[in-house]
């Protein structure tokens, strides 16, 4: 059984993700520093884990797919 | 029986292999906690593995074609069968058995009760008992009539085939027999004497037995997960056409509300028994104070689920109550919004009352009138589902059958239950009432008179349906009114009790307290032995009752345009929903369009 | 009627079942959300945010970097069936397995010279034997599961319309992801 390789589609969708990849890394290189830092860090690492959270589930887990019919 | 035999014999090589493994990489006695733990988990993969998950799905994961179970009739009930229909009598043959089971073992404590001082059982043999009373019949309440009547109508009543998930469906239920063996088995091991609730620092150092406790209440809590997140997607995903949110029975909200609480909170029990755990085998310490740990973990942890677990009890009673209210009052639902609104209250509430279980704990000051305040305020959406039920009695058509002359009963219980819960919830009296027989009172006033009050009733409004025939009315009234006076005997001296400092889970007590206990243990025994007509007036019915037609009742709801017993997937063509379900005497009114009724009679 | 009940069924059905499949998912994933929040809501009420200076703080740096990029192969996996690309599904998922196992490995390492440092005696070492074991075994069922679905790939299932499996298996390691990106300060940071 031979499949049809949409190329152009497979490569923008993984330009996307390495993107996003890219802003969990910086995210986390930044966690890591505020948190090394700063004393009392809580206030600044809710949001910085939270921003991570939503880009996991909005582009790697399309929670958003959820509230939608069909494929 | 193949797959049964199967079953037993992997579980049990399953849990030799886990222990003797254990034993033979750390040394120690194939009693030791950490055996115990490596053998049920083994074991209670041999046991799913034997009753049909292998076949029927596991080997799909290697690519193999899948071998699903083609056992028909009787046989049927004894296998991984996936169809919901009857998943749902195995859920209600199995836990009126345990309810029988567990009320045996309650007959036992109120011997020991009848007379002051030591009769027959040992202080601790009465402690192991009443605990294994309590966590049978909490198991029975939370998946009695969820599993029961969840599994069985809620496909029928929104005009689906089956389930969204049917082998996880049966994997629920498939759950349940390991839990019950754990259970049952725990006395080899020592038994557990901490009530149901498991509270620390004993549940870390007593026996073994509570090993098994933990292992087979976790697994009943995936259990209840699976069978929640299936009952929540059925209805979001598979309502027939035109069943809007706006034309669900009243019992599919029920069992809807009721899942979403299952499905979330049941962790937080899991999560807590998982921390005793760790602390007995894992040399943690998270409630050995002398480290740093805290034993009010525990109770927070445990009443996170644990309160609105009631309400995971009493959401689907509700729910069959309304349905057996309305059919047999011949009236529209009452006020069919507000109720509905009163359950997202509940859901909503429940999950931020649960210190009021701790009020004399030694738990931070500042919390006791918040959650005295939210808990009082659980009446108002509580009030509105009464408000739905005597609205919808008030000038009805009353038909005069078992289920309706029950569904009295229940709604004198759980007033009754109901406002006794006010004084548990208010600080000041809570603080005199706190382990008293009050408490004990109370609670079976809701769970009882709430919950099994509402499995009884069902199990008689659907019996026609599940099996064909007609139960015998006159004995089912006879029950009817044994079981409200019989119950309410048993359990109205215990208020006395209580008020008057009678410590709950206890085998002795001073002579002050011996009338009122003697007279609740031969009203015990009057109560047991209604139920023998119970068993009796349905077990003869199910084989020799006249048929009973698809629609004894002449109701509405889509369960009642099937033959009984509906074949299997139900509906031959999808039916089309095009007005509420309760409509009776509005001129005009459809609930479901005529093809489904004659497709129904294909 | 130009159906047959048969066929009507099976059309239902193929509206139905991928929303059912998601959103059975998805309940899932809340409902391991309170499970982990529990275990983490166990750290904070018996040792606030107190932490032992003896962490190690690089190698846990380390590893969070080796599952983040473990997500990204597992993204490309999904992606490339999605678009009939079967040898970039064999092969990202062959690599998402790997990083999961090097993860792993990074853990029980960590692990075993945490519990020199702060035994389980003590109580972040509970909160840390308890977090720890928790997360590690939602990466072991990862790993098998992701194992599964390489297996059943390379056997040639799954197509471009009818990827599921994949999908399900994929969704269920970026939870284990977006667990870790709560655990990890959690334990480490705050």
């Amino acid at each position: 059984m031979t499949m049809q390789v949409d190329a152009v589609g497979l490569r923008s969708k993984a330009r996307l993700g390495i993107r996003v990849a890219g802003w969990l890394a910086v995210l986390t290189v930044v966690e890591y520093f505020v948190a090394v830092g700063l004393d009392s860090p809580l206030v600044w690492l809710l949001p910085l884990a939270a921003a991570k959270g939503w880009l996991i589930m909005r582009y790697f887990m399309h929670v958003n797919e959820v509230f939608e019919g069909g494929h | 029986m193949r797959p049964l035999i199967r079953a037993v014999v992997l579980g049990l090589v399953g849990y030799v292999a886990g222990a003797w493994l254990t034993v033979a990489v750390r040394g120690g006695s194939p009693s030791d906690d950490v055996a115990v733990v490596f053998g049920f988990i083994l074991g209670l993969i041999g046991w799913l593995m034997g009753i049909g998950v292998w076949n029927a799905w596991a080997r799909e994961w290697f690519g193999l074609p899948a071998k699903p179970d083609q056992a028909t009739g009787w046989k049927r009930y004894f296998t991984f069968n996936t169809d919901h229909k009857v998943i749902g009598i195995q859920y209600l043959v199995t836990f009126i058995a345990i309810l029988l089971l567990g009320g045996a073992m309650a007959l036992v404590m109120r011997m020991e009760l009848a007379r002051p001082g030591q009769d027959f059982l040992t202080l601790d043999a009465y402690n192991k008992l009443m605990s294994m009373h309590g966590i049978l019949m909490v198991a029975t309440a939370v998946a009695g009539v969820l599993g029961a009547f969840g599994n069985y109508l809620v496909p029928l009543m929104i005009g689906a085939r089956d389930m969204a998930f049917p082998r996880v469906n049966a994997l629920s239920f498939w759950l349940i027999p390991p839990v019950a063996i754990g259970l049952l088995s725990a006395p080899l091991l020592g038994s557990f004497d901490t009530g149901w609730t498991a509270y620390p620092p004993l549940s870390v150092v007593n026996q073994g037995g509570q090993v098994l406790f933990i292992l087979a209440v976790t697994t009943f809590g995936l259990s209840s997960i699976l069978g929640g997140l299936n009952i929540v997607t059925t209805v979001a995903t598979m309502r027939a056409p035109g069943m809007t949110w706006g034309r669900l029975p009243i019992f599919v909200w029920g069992a809807f509300c009721a899942s979403i609480l299952s499905l979330l909170v049941t962790q937080f029990f899991a999560a807590s028994l998982i921390l005793i755990l760790l602390d007995r085998v894992a040399g943690t310490t998270f409630f050995g104070a002398a480290a740093g740990g805290d034993p009010l973990l525990y109770q927070h942890m445990f009443w996170f689920y644990s309160h609105p677990a009631v309400y995971i009890m009493v959401l689907p009673a509700f729910g069959v109550m309304l349905e057996i209210i309305t059919h047999l009052a011949r009236k529209p639902l009452f006020a069919y919004k507000a109720v509905v609104a009163g359950f997202w209250g509940i859901v909503g509430l429940s999950t931020i009352v649960w210190a009021h279980h701790m009020f004399t704990s030694g738990m931070a000051e500042q919390l006791h009138a918040p959650f005295m305040a939210l808990t009082e305020a659980i009446s108002i959406p509580t009030g509105l589902v009464f408000l739905g039920a005597l609205g919808t009695l008030w000038q009805g058509k009353l038909q005069s059958k078992t289920p309706l002359w029950l569904a009295f009963g229940w709604l004198f219980n759980f007033a009754i239950g109901g406002i006794t819960g006010i004084y548990l919830a208010d600080v000041a009296t809570d603080i005199h009432l706190q382990d008293t027989y009050f408490v004990v009172a109370h609670f079976h006033y809701t769970i009882v008179g709430g919950t099994i009050f509402a499995l009884i009733a069902g199990s008689y409004f659907w019996f026609p349906k599940i099996t064909g025939r007609m139960y015998n009315e006159r004995l089912g009234k006879i029950f009817a009114v044994w079981l409200t006076v019989g119950f309410n005997l048993v359990f109205i001296p215990l208020f006395w009790l209580g008020v008057n400092g009678l410590n709950r889970r206890v085998a002795d007590y001073p002579e002050f307290y011996a009338g009122p206990n003697a007279f609740a243990s031969v009203a015990a025994y009057i109560l047991g032995a209604g139920f023998l007509l119970y068993a009796g007036n349905l077990l003869w019915s199910a084989r020799r009752g006249p048929a009973a037609g698809p629609n004894p009742w002449n109701a509405r709801t889509l369960e009642w345009q099937l033959p009984s017993p509906p074949p299997e997937h139900n509906f031959p063509l999808l039916p089309e929903v095009v007005g509420h379900p309760y409509d009776y005497g509005v001129p005009g009114s459809v609930h479901a369009a005529q093809e489904a009724a004659e497709g129904g009679e294909e | 009627m130009a159906l047959s009940a048969g066929a009507a069924h099976e059309r239902a059905e193929a509206m139905w079942r991928p929303r059912a499949n998601r959103l059975g998912l998805w309940l899932f994933f809340a409902s391991e959300a309170f499970l982990f929040a529990a275990f983490i809501s166990a750290r904070f009420v018996t040792s606030g945010t107190d932490k032992p200076d003896t962490l190690n703080q690089p190698l846990a740096l380390g590893i969070t970097v080796v599952l983040l990029a473990s997500s990204i192969s597992a993204y490309l996996a999904e992606t490339s069936i999605a678009h009939g690309d079967r040898k970039g599904l064999i092969r990202y998922l062959s690599i998402t397995i790997l990083l999961g196992l090097v993860f792993l490995v990074g853990v029980v390492f960590e692990f075993r010279e945490a519990m020199e440092y702060f035994p389980p005696g003590t109580i972040y070492g509970s909160n840390f034997v308890a977090l720890i074991g928790l997360h590690g075994f939602h990466v072991f069922t990862g790993i098998v599961a992701l194992a599964v679905a390489l297996g059943l790939g390379k056997k040639g299932h799954f197509e471009p319309d009818d990827y599921w499996g994949v999908e399900g298996v994929v969704k269920y390691w970026h939870f284990v992801d977006l667990a870790w990106v709560i655990i990890y300060p959690t334990l480490y940071l705050f």
